[in-house]
């Protein structure tokens, strides 16, 4: 059967991934530093579990899905993705390889479990997708994924409580797939912003969101979309994928290793990872 | 714990709609072509996209809380800012 090894959350903001592709992780000037110096402890740990497919919960950020057709969830089915041109010149062509009939399963699963989730044939991944692969993995290691997006674009939004629900029926779903697989989450966004605007990172509603996230996820649940706007500002919508990921283990979380560091950019920038508590 | 809870705020119906073709022109500009065709006739792309009188003179202040005004979503705000040479990252 296969089984979930854990979930690493991590914020995207670009510059994350701009300063990967330019090799200035160590640079004072950008002053990001306690950031990257993080993440070799994630990489061991993911070397460690080894997974063998990756659930990649991201939000799209208005380049895959318009307004034309907003689902509120959605999946990628397809055996490939590429990344995409936001907007702003296209990136260098990427093909993220799939399992296309995991992705299936999950979507049989979800739909049983009353989840009416879209099913992609077709998905372009923006830096939202990217930039928690190249952090985790910065060779490009080809790795399966199946992105599961979450609409943080326009409301009406899924509430919170939903989320986490989305998240234990992804748990169920792989839990229920016949085959041998070592399926990792890894939720990016967040945390605390309002894009292109300074003065929203909430550092004391960030810390509270990491905590309770991992040791009391349900209370989590407490809060509207709008209640989470008004506290992390428009894009702290973007924790809900952290979410996702957390209602997707167990009860009982170790937090394996985890990091705040502010600003990035003008985020509130963290990454936490959990996997399931020994018993 | 300063949290502060204001519940599930109102969908503004108007703002949606008057906003939709401004979004959608946003995000067309996803590609390069579509972009060089805005910056060739900005006036023309506009039209072409059914875009209000006021969602025009919105655009070509380019100012972000006028476009917001009329409707302009965040997520699309960046592609915009992008092709009338404001910078930046055209999301985050």
């Amino acid at each position: 059967m296969a089984r979930i090894v854990g979930s690493v959350a991590t914020s995207h903001t670009p510059i994350i991934g701009k300063t990967i592709a330019k090799k200035r992780e160590n640079d004072p000037e950008l002053g990001l530093k306690p950031f990257f110096d993080a993440f070799p402890r994630v990489r061991e740990w993911v070397a460690e579990v080894d997974p063998d497919v990756v659930v990649l919960v991201y939000n799209d950020h208005g380049v895959n899905f318009s307004l034309e057709n907003r689902p509120a969830f959605a999946i990628g089915t397809a055996p490939t993705f590429t990344n995409a041109d936001e907007g702003n010149g296209a990136p260098p062509p990427r093909t993220f390889q799939s399992d296309p009939h995991l992705a299936w399963h999950i979507a049989q699963s979800l739909i049983e479990d009353e989840f009416d989730i879209a099913t992609c044939q077709e998905m372009a991944f923006d830096h939202g997708g990217t930039t928690a692969l190249d952090l985790l993995w910065p060779d490009h290691k080809v790795i399966p994924l199946i992105p599961v997006e979450i609409n943080a674009v326009q409301p009406p939004l899924p509430t919170p409580r939903r989320i986490f629900k989305l998240g234990q029926a992804l748990g169920k779903a792989i839990g229920s797939y016949p085959k041998d697989l070592k399926v990792m989450f890894l939720a990016t966004g967040g945390l605390s912003h309002t894009i292109g605007i300074g003065g929203y990172i909430n550092e004391e509603f960030d810390a509270y969101c990491m905590e309770t996230l991992a040791n009391n996820p349900i209370e989590i649940a407490r809060f509207t979309s709008d209640d989470i706007v008004a506290n992390g500002g428009e894009q702290g919508l973007e924790f809900l994928t952290w979410v996702v990921a957390r209602g997707a283990l167990p009860d009982k979380v170790d937090v394996v290793t985890s990091v705040y560091h502010k600003p990035i950019s003008h985020t509130g920038g963290g990454m936490m990872v959990m996997e399931a508590a020994e018993r | 714990m300063g949290i502060k809870f204001v519940g599930t705020k109102p969908l503004d119906v108007d703002l949606i709609v008057e906003g939709y073709a401004l979004n959608k022109m946003g995000h067309s500009l996803i590609r390069e072509e579509n972009r060089q065709e805005f910056q060739a006739d900005e006036d023309a792309y506009m039209a072409k996209f059914g875009l209000s009188e006021k969602a025009v003179a919105a655009v070509k202040s380019r100012d972000r809380d006028e476009m917001m005004a009329v409707g302009l979503n965040m997520y699309f705000y960046g592609k915009i800012r992008f092709v009338t040479g404001g910078g930046g990252p055209a999301s985050a």
